[in-house]
């Protein structure tokens, strides 16, 4: 099962791409000036969304670097003895929904400091597999069409992302006994 | 929304200024806003590339039908999710695209995928700088972030020297799978409780 699964990812991208092009070759399409057109139209949006990603990267660079962030776990540690979790565990939690490479490396960290099959590294990798980055995802897919109100949608990644992160650290104590 | 995005920013960005200059380390401010910056547009360069390359391939795809194709193989799922999107639109077979490559965990493709999605279901919006609940449902699937294939996260595993890198694979697509539940009967009660959308910015 996981063989095959493994075997759709390699080969999904190169099979995709061929069965444009000969979709596009029976229909007997002009695909070289529509690509063009077509990627003409990506640059653009590229250059939109840019002012939205420095926004971001700055703004999450400066919560890390100055140690708010820390400052902020450190916060949490009275809560965090109560119901026995590690403080890394939380950082990677606030980190994830922030940015992706972020947690990336810092799951990557957790993974050679505890191992990747301890409890620890298996939730960390529970976390990092199934939470998704909902300010990075918001603010490019918003920003790209210029929508200034995104009404709930805040509200449904972080709830989404805060029930994913529960399930995580059950599941990750309990595939490790 | 608008009201939140600022205040998240001001937070993140006002805090992380405050807290620097009480540690006695403002030095770190301006040092940290260059990097990030400076990372910031070597991302965006390197994201342009891919950008372009998928938004041309997929003008080549919507000119010779595929998408329209695709849109029809979904439309007995899809057309619950997203009522009103005009038959033989080929909007479907976009969102299918964007959300398998989200579920096989192809980064590099979604973004432009989703993108491109989000300019198509933009155009039927009419309200344009309020995200539509055609646009709310699709970002609650893309942000339930269902997972089948993390083959970054298992990659990374193998190389931490796991014995058992793909043991998180079982767990993950169930946890990815209840978080997408989640989003979508969060969405699905805000949608249905705020429907003349009032207006919290």
């Amino acid at each position: 099962m996981i063989k095959i699964l493994m075997l759709i990812s390699q080969y999904a991208i190169p099979c995709v791409l061929l069965f444009f092009l000969g979709a596009a070759t029976f229909r007997k399409i002009p695909i070289y000036e529509i690509f063009i057109q077509g990627a003409l139209e990506g640059l653009k949006t590229t250059l939109r969304l840019t002012p939205y990603l420095l926004a971001i990267f700055v703004a999450i660079g400066l919560f890390r670097t100055s140690g708010a962030l820390a400052l902020l776990t450190t916060g949490f540690n009275p809560l965090l003895k109560i119901l026995h979790l590690s403080p890394d565990i939380l950082t990677l939690g606030l980190l994830k929904p922030l940015s992706g490479s972020a947690s990336l490396g810092y799951t990557a960290d957790l993974l050679s400091k505890y191992g990747p099959d301890s409890s620890l590294g298996l939730t960390a990798s529970l976390i990092q597999g199934s939470c998704e980055t909902t300010f990075y995802v918001l603010s490019l897919y918003l920003g790209a069409v210029g929508i200034k109100d995104g009404r709930h949608l805040l509200a449904v990644g972080l709830l989404a992302e805060l029930a994913s992160l529960i399930m995580a650290i059950i599941l990750g104590n309990l595939i490790h006994s | 929304m608008r009201i939140i995005i600022n205040q998240v920013w001001l937070f993140l960005v006002g805090v992380g200024i405050a807290v620097a200059a009480a540690k006695g380390q403002s030095h770190l401010i301006s040092e940290s806003i260059f990097a990030d910056c400076q990372k910031a547009i070597q991302f965006t360069i390197g994201l342009a590339g891919v950008i372009a390359f998928w938004s041309g391939m997929l003008k080549v795809a919507e000119a010779s039908g595929i998408t329209e194709t695709l849109a029809k193989w979904f439309e007995p799922i899809l057309a619950k999710l997203f009522p009103g999107i005009p038959k033989g639109n080929s909007l479907l077979g976009l969102i299918a695209l964007t959300l398998s490559s989200n579920m096989l965990g192809l980064g590099n493709v979604t973004t432009p995928l989703g993108i491109k999605t989000m300019q198509e279901l933009q155009k039927l919006n009419p309200e344009p700088t309020k995200a539509s609940n055609h646009i709310c449902t699709f970002l609650a699937l893309v942000l339930g972030g269902f997972s089948i294939l993390p083959s970054t996260l298992i990659a990374l595993r193998a190389q931490a020297g796991s014995k058992n890198a793909t043991l998180v694979l079982g767990p993950i697509i169930l946890i990815s799978l209840g978080g997408t539940i989640m989003a979508l009967l969060i969405n699905y009660l805000f949608l249905k409780f705020n429907r003349q959308g009032k207006r919290r910015s």
